[in-house]
């Protein structure tokens, strides 16, 4: 009773209010929206604890057990504890501080390092596999080339109409599909939440 | 092995080694490119401008590191904007490792016109939990941000003594490279009716023309290319201050490899159909 009940109990009497208070322009709704979210926030912190004790856990699991790249756990854990001390440590948020300085040229570089290889990967994949075998990838293809050439400036240079098409392009096809998405992909978080609060979902309790 | 099969197995070594030229040679020798202003960035430039001077504007900074490339040049131009129209502007962060770059970059173009921070400006900082953060604000900032990036407390802060919540502003323009732009259009737009621009990466750009056209959005800044149109609508005030056009510099960059990857598909898909007729 407490493990299944009671927990759907609280999620469907939950969800229902919250639901009902959307739609309701009232002081006592928006109190109720208020405390809701000051729950969220409680919450939401005690998620990262539990964050930092599960990627803890997991890497000095595979150091201890001597697992296959369990050096990149070792650096992994030293980043963890070496930016938590020297965050805690005053004013480490002004500038020339150890903690800034390994901010920004250690983890800066190394994040735009990672995001601006994909240039490199994305160039040698399109070499490799954007082939028009079919109608189909012929049209992305030959979109996708326009658009390329309409979003830099020698695709005006060649011709004005390149841009024009891009932004068509974008415009309608694209923006037909981003739709279309996006109205599935609302309606399923509409119905997911519903089965939520009617309890048939219950997959967020590790139930089937 | 044939020239076709040697081409259509191409090291890819090779390939990387032609970006990396073709991304060195803008840097070496830059030519100078005109770009075209897009409806969907004049209207943030619009925005801005037609307010009158000492509008309160937040400028919801959310990129991090990866992105910066791409991000930085967009919040650069439309904090400079803000500030050379005499807007006061509410800075914050979203992005856990975007919260020391955003520091940055607010110090850095505050400086260029000698604002005075909490009367000019004033910076946030991050709080995790964007949805959550951002619905708060809709009530008051207070909620979440009882005291700014420094500690000090938000009703000491000149700016902020008569700003409570999104009423209290003229707009919201976000600078993201992930799903926070989204979480800005449901919870802030559909919630509070905020009036909201977003500039964000190229890759996530096409996502939200739908907002755009639904007018959710009154504008989109996409990418390095919206970055540059900005900074073509401010060029005589990146001259005056003797910045650097970041954006643009990188468009000549964006030329040569875009040139290079439509070059590459066009070669493989050439020997890819000879083969094919050769193999037939």
């Amino acid at each position: 009773m407490l493990k299944r009940q009671l927990p759907m109990l609280i999620v469907s009497i939950v969800g229902l209010i919250m639901t009902i208070q959307y739609f309701i322009p009232h002081p006592f709704s928006e109190t109720i929206y208020n405390y809701a979210l000051d729950w969220l926030i409680i919450i939401g912190i005690f998620a990262m604890p539990l964050g930092i004790y599960s990627m803890v856990h997991i890497h000095v699991q595979k150091v201890s057990r001597r697992q296959a790249g369990w050096g990149y756990s070792v650096v992994a854990l030293l980043g963890l504890f070496v930016m938590l001390v020297l965050g805690w440590t005053p004013d480490c948020l002004k500038d020339g501080t150890f903690f800034m300085r390994l901010f920004e040229f250690v983890y800066i570089p190394i994040q735009a390092t990672m995001f601006s290889l994909l240039a490199f990967y994305i160039t040698s994949a399109a070499y490799r596999a954007f082939r028009a075998r079919n109608v189909l990838a012929t049209i992305v293809l030959v979109s996708a080339i326009i658009v390329m050439l309409g979003r830099i400036p020698i695709g005006e240079a060649i011709s004005p109409h390149i841009p024009e098409v891009a932004d068509w392009i974008m415009n309608v096809p694209n923006m037909a599909a981003q739709r279309s998405i996006m109205i599935g992909l609302g309606l399923g978080a509409a119905a997911i939440a519903m089965k939520i609060v009617l309890g048939i979902e219950r997959s967020y309790m590790g139930m089937d | 092995m044939t020239f076709v099969d040697r081409l259509l197995n191409v090291d890819r070594r090779i390939i990387y080694l032609l970006v990396f030229v073709a991304a060195v040679i803008p840097f070496l020798f830059p030519v100078d490119i005109e770009i075209k202003v897009t409806p969907e960035v004049r209207s943030i430039y619009n925005f801005i401008e037609n307010h009158p001077e000492g509008t309160v504007m937040m400028l919801a900074s959310d990129y991090d590191p990866q992105t910066q490339a791409e991000n930085d040049p967009q919040a650069r131009a439309m904090m400079r904007h803000m500030f050379r129209k005499g807007h006061k502007v509410i800075v914050m962060a979203l992005s856990q490792d975007g919260a020391a770059l955003t520091e940055m970059m607010t110090n850095s173009v505050s400086k260029e016109y000698g604002k005075r921070y909490g009367e000019d400006y004033v910076y946030l900082g991050y709080k995790p939990y964007p949805n959550i953060i951002i619905l708060s604000m809709g009530e008051d900032f207070r909620l979440s941000y009882p005291k700014d990036y420094y500690n000090t407390k938000l009703d000491e802060l000149p700016m902020m003594r008569n700003i409570k919540n999104y009423d209290d502003l003229a707009g919201v323009l976000e600078v993201g490279g992930g799903n926070v732009s989204t979480m800005w259009i449901t919870s802030a737009v559909e919630r509070y009716n905020v009036k909201l621009a977003v500039a964000v990466t190229a890759v996530s750009g096409p996502q939200y023309y739908a907002n755009l056209q639904a007018g959710q959005l009154f504008g989109l800044m996409g990418g390095l290319k919206g970055a540059a149109e900005y900074e073509m609508l401010l060029k005589d005030e990146y001259i005056r201050l003797k910045a650097p056009l970041k954006a643009i510099q990188g468009m000549n960059v964006q030329n040569f490899v875009h040139v290079l990857i439509i070059l590459l598909t066009i070669i493989g898909n050439i020997a890819f159909f000879y083969k094919k007729r050769i193999g037939s």
